[in-house]
C-alpha cells in the first residue's frame, strides 16, 4: 500500500509543483490548470496512438506534447489578461470553455480508451507489480531536478518575487508582462504533464477526468505550508502536500470513513487551522 | 502546531492501517468489495440486485466503495481494494471504474477475481478479450443493444404514438453511445421517421440548446446515457412544456416522469453479476472461464400520469 501510496505521488507532483509555482509563489488564481490537465491527457494520449510503434519516441514525443498543450492553455490565460485587458479570474473562466470545446474536438466524443500495449510508461519496466513506477521516479526526478534548477535562476526568484511584491520588480525595470507568461507557462505545462501521466494510468481519457484538480492542488499545498514554515521559495512545500494529501486520504479510506463528506471535514479542518494560524501570523498561501 | 499536525495525520494513518489489519471475519464469510463511481437510482438498483442474490447463497460482508464522481478517489479505492488482499472478489460498476481496475489489477499482477457489470462493449474496451473467456481475472456483464433492440423500440413508441414521425434524439457523444446512435438512426431510417440528433458534452448544455429544436419534433428519444439521464429533469419539463412525449432508454426515469421507457431492470445486472460471483466464491471456478453475459430482457413501461398529461394532438396520442 505504502508503495502504491508513493505511486499516486509521483503521479500527481508534477501538478502541485506547478500549482505551488502558480498559486503558491506568483499568487495566481489558475483555475486553468484543470483545462491543462485535461489537454495534456488529451494531446498526449493522440501523440502515444500516433507513434505507436516507437515506444522510446512515443514517451519523449507525448509528454513534450502534453507539455506543450498545457503549457499553451497557460499562455492563452496569460494573453488573454495581458492583451486582451480581461481580470485573471475572467481569462481562466474564458481559457475553460474554449479548452473544453477544444478537448471535444481532438477526443471526438467524451471518452477514449487507451491501448495499453502501446502505454510507454511500461518502458522500464522491471519492479514486479509496479510496472510504470521506474518510468515515473525518472520522469519525476528529470522535472524535479529541472524545477529546482529555475527556481535557482534569476527568473525564478523573480517568479517568486512577483507574488508578494509587484512593485519591486517594477522598480527594477523588469517586465511583469513577461513574468507572468512565464510562470503561467511552465505551471501549466507540469499541469500537462500530469494529465498525460495520470491518463496513461488509468488507461482513458475523458473530458471530466480533469474535476476537482484545482482543489486538490490547493488542499496539498495548504497540507504542504501547514508542516513548514514559511520561506521564500521551499521546494519541500508541494513534496509534503502532495504526500500528506494521499496519505490522508488513504488513512480515512482505511478507517471505513464515508469519503463523502470528505470535503467538508477538509474545508472545516483547513479553515481551523487556518484561523489559528493567522491569529499568530500570516499564513500565506495566495489562495 | 506544525509538529502537532504532523504527528495527528501520522497517529490516522497508523490507526488505519492497526484497523485495517486487524478487522476480523466469522469462519466461511466472504468478503465483497464494491467500487461505483457515483450514486444514482439505476446504480443502487444494481448494488440491491447483487446483494440479495448473493446473501441467499453464500454468506457475505459487503464494503461499498464510493467514489462520488470524484476520479481520483475512484483510482485510490480501485488500489485500496487490490492491494489490500482482504477481499475475496470485487463488483465493479460501470465502465470507467472497470478500466481503472483492470488497468491497476494487470499492474500489481493481482488475482482477486472481478466481477464488472453494466459495462460498454467490454471487448471493445479493452476489459476483457472475447465474451467467452476474459483471458485475465475478469469476467463482465453487459447489455445487449443491436438493431433488433432499436427495432422493437420504435415498434412500441408507434403503437403508443401512431402519427410520430420526428424524433429527437438527445445525447452526449462517445466511443459506445455513437454506435448506439448509429443504430437508432439506421431504424428510425428504415420505419420512416425523421431523426435530428442533438449532441451534448455537459448536462447545462441540454436546457440551452433544446428549446431550438423542439418546436419542430413529435417526440424525444435518449440513450441510457449518463450525462442525459442524471438530468433527466430538465428534459421532462421542457417535453411537458411543449407537450411532447419522452421516451427514455432506462425503466428508472420513468420515475423522474418520462412519458414511456424501454429497457432491462437494473436489478438484473446486478442479479447476473451475483451468479457469477457465487460461480466463482462457491463452484471455485476461474474468472477467466465464467463466460461473460448479456442483459436482454427489456420491456416497454408506460408513466400513466406523463402519458395522461401530453395534450399535443398533432402526436396522435391513442391511449394504451
Amino acid at each position: 500500500m505504502i508503495i502504491s501510496i508513493f505511486e499516486l505521488i509521483l503521479l500527481y507532483l508534477p501538478l502541485i509543483l506547478g500549482a505551488y509555482l502558480a498559486i503558491s509563489l506568483m499568487q495566481i488564481p489558475n483555475l486553468a490548470i484543470e483545462s491543462s490537465f485535461l489537454m495534456g491527457a488529451i494531446i498526449g494520449s493522440l501523440f502515444t496512438n500516433y507513434f505507436a510503434n516507437h515506444v522510446f519516441l512515443s514517451l519523449g514525443i507525448s509528454l513534450m506534447a502534453a507539455g506543450v498543450a498545457g503549457g499553451l492553455t497557460g499562455l492563452l490565460v496569460a494573453c488573454l489578461h495581458l492583451y486582451g485587458k480581461l481580470s485573471l479570474l475572467l481569462s481562466n473562466i474564458v481559457t475553460i470553455g474554449a479548452t473544453y470545446g477544444f478537448s471535444i474536438v481532438m477526443l471526438g466524443g467524451s471518452h477514449l480508451t487507451l491501448n495499453q500495449h502501446n502505454n510507454p510508461l511500461l518502458i522500464i519496466n522491471f519492479i514486479t507489480n509496479y510496472p510504470m513506477l521506474p518510468t515515473l521516479i525518472f520522469i519525476t526526478i528529470l522535472i524535479s531536478s529541472l524545477m529546482f534548477y529555475f527556481f535557482k535562476t534569476n527568473l525564478g526568484r523573480i517568479c517568486a518575487v512577483y507574488g508578494h511584491n509587484l512593485k519591486f520588480l517594477a522598480a527594477h525595470k523588469i517586465s511583469t508582462n513577461y513574468v507572468l507568461c512565464v510562470g503561467l507557462t511552465i505551471a501549466n505545462f507540469l499541469a500537462g504533464i500530469c494529465g498525460y501521466l495520470v491518463a496513461q494510468n488509468n488507461g482513458f481519457v475523458d473530458t471530466s477526468m480533469s474535476k476537482g484538480i484545482a482543489l486538490l492542488s490547493i488542499t496539498a499545498l495548504m497540507i504542504g505550508k501547514i508542516f513548514l514554515k514559511s520561506k521564500p521559495i521551499d521546494f519541500k512545500i508541494p513534496i509534503l502536500g502532495t504526500a500528506g494529501y494521499f496519505l490522508l486520504q488513504t488513512s480515512l479510506m482505511s478507517l471505513g470513513f464515508d469519503l463523502l463528506y470528505f470535503p467538508l471535514i477538509q474545508a472545516a479542518a483547513l479553515t481551523g487551522i487556518f484561523i489559528s494560524q493567522n491569529s499568530r501570523h500570516h499564513l500565506n498561501l495566495g489562495v | 502546531m506544525n509538529k502537532f499536525f504532523l504527528v495527528l495525520i501520522l497517529s490516522i494513518l497508523a490507526s488505519a492501517i492497526y484497523y485495517f489489519n486487524q478487522s476480523k471475519l466469522a469462519p466461511n464469510q466472504y468478503r465483497i468489495a464494491i467500487l461505483t463511481p457515483i450514486s444514482h437510482g439505476a446504480l443502487e438498483e444494481i448494488i440491491a440486485g447483487f446483494k440479495a442474490t448473493l446473501d441467499t447463497k453464500l454468506p457475505c460482508v459487503f464494503e461499498t466503495f464510493n467514489a462520488h464522481g470524484d476520479r481520483v478517489l475512484l483510482r485510490s479505492q480501485a488500489e485500496m481494494i487490490i492491494q489490500s488482499h482482504k477481499y475475496d472478489l470485487a463488483l465493479v460498476i460501470s465502465t470507467q471504474p472497470s478500466l481503472i481496475i483492470k488497468e491497476i489489477s494487470k499492474q500489481r499482477n493481482s488475482n482477486l477475481p472481478i466481477v464488472c457489470t453494466a459495462v460498454d462493449d467490454p471487448v471493445k474496451n479493452g476489459i476483457i478479450k472475447s465474451l467467452e473467456s476474459s483471458g485475465n481475472n475478469i469476467t463482465t456483464v453487459t447489455e445487449s443493444l443491436d438493431q433488433q433492440y432499436y427495432q422493437k423500440q420504435l415498434e412500441h413508441l408507434n403503437k403508443l404514438f401512431p402519427k410520430l414521425k420526428k424524433l429527437l434524439l438527445v445525447y452526449s457523444p462517445g466511443v459506445m453511445l455513437d454506435r448506439e446512435k448509429d443504430l437508432l438512426a439506421h431504424t428510425c431510417q428504415e420505419s420512416q421517421i425523421k431523426l435530428t440528433v442533438l449532441p451534448i458534452f455537459d448536462t447545462h448544455e441540454i436546457a440551452q440548446k433544446i428549446k431550438l429544436l423542439i418546436p419542430e419534433q413529435d417526440g424525444v428519444i435518449i440513450l441510457k446515457d449518463n450525462t442525459v439521464v442524471s438530468c433527466i429533469e430538465t428534459l421532462v419539463q421542457i417535453c411537458q412544456q411543449f407537450s411532447i412525449p419522452l421516451c427514455a432508454s432506462d425503466l428508472n426515469s420513468l420515475n423522474a416522469g418520462a412519458t414511456c421507457a424501454y429497457g432491462v431492470l437494473e436489478a438484473e445486472f446486478g442479479i447476473q453479476a451475483a451468479h457469477k460471483a457465487y460461480a466463482i466464491l462457491h463452484d471455485q471456478k476461474n474468472p477467466a472461464t465464467v463466460a461473460s453475459s448479456q442483459v436482454n430482457q427489456a420491456s416497454f413501461q408506460v408513466n400513466q400520469k406523463s402519458f395522461n398529461a401530453l395534450t399535443n394532438l398533432q402526436t396522435g396520442v391513442k391511449k394504451p
